[in-house]
């Protein structure tokens, strides 16, 4: 399984700039749904991307679903070359996301985020509505009935205040 | 972590999200509504976050135990 508090200590430990997205990010807001992937998407500059190489790099990542013995090293310039990387590493899976669909960039993202206090680190987590617009502008069909429990989670969360 | 701070948080939470904006009504996604368990979601907003990431990861690993219970089963 994924050491979510592994890999969240240590992207904060390099002081990685990240925003939490994804199914990880609907269990910290509420979400009763299981999940196997941290999803985070990262800001592009030149220092977050070496500190990402610098954090990643001990944990041997690897493009997930690749066969094996491919010439992959996850550093500066592939990840300059690159944008949205789906990893495995010896913590486990791992999206590392340049830009999302419905969501943009980090920069973009930042905006709708809450610094949320997990495994003792302080993390932006995307906000819930924003969590929404993301899955739905994703489009994927296996997403429905979870989006259908975050839209609830909301509905719950209004009808509270 | 505190139940303090988790409780400052949510609070931040609500104030934000009520200033997002609102979600235009998706009738796809409304029909998978009323198969959602509310009282599970509600459970699930009265924990702390941390409590809520233990769970999530202890329901993995007992459906990853029985997996692999299945696996053995079919072999041996």
């Amino acid at each position: 399984m994924t050491d979510f508090e592994g890999l969240i200590r240590r992207l904060r430990g390099a002081e990685v700039r990240f925003v939490l997205v994804g199914g990880f990010a609907g269990t910290v807001l509420g979400s009763p749904r299981i999940t196997v992937v941290l999803d985070i998407v990262y800001a592009r500059d030149a220092d977050n991307l070496a500190r990402i190489a610098l954090a990643l790099a001990p944990l041997s990542p690897y493009l997930r679903g690749a066969p094996a013995g491919l010439p992959f090293q996850l550093d500066v310039a592939t990840l300059a070359r690159g944008l949205n990387f789906t990893l495995t590493t010896a913590m486990g899976d791992l999206d590392l996301l340049g830009e999302v669909a419905g969501g943009g960039t980090y920069e973009q993202l930042l905006q709708h985020t809450h610094r949320i206090r997990v495994f003792d680190t302080d993390i932006d987590v995307v906000t819930l509505p924003q969590l929404i617009r993301l899955k739905r502008a994703a489009g994927r069909p296996k997403d429905l009935e979870g989006l259908a429990e975050l839209e609830i989670l909301l509905e719950e969360r209004v009808r509270e205040t | 972590m505190g139940r303090s701070e988790d409780t400052r948080v949510y609070n931040d939470q609500r104030a934000n999200e009520r200033d997002d904006e609102s979600l235009e009504p998706d009738p796809v996604i409304d029909a998978y509504k009323k198969d959602v368990d509310r009282t599970l979601i509600r459970e699930q907003l009265r924990r702390p976050v941390d409590v809520r990431v233990r769970n999530m990861i202890a329901a993995w690993r007992f459906a990853e135990a029985l997996r692999e219970a299945g696996r053995r089963s079919r072999v041996t």
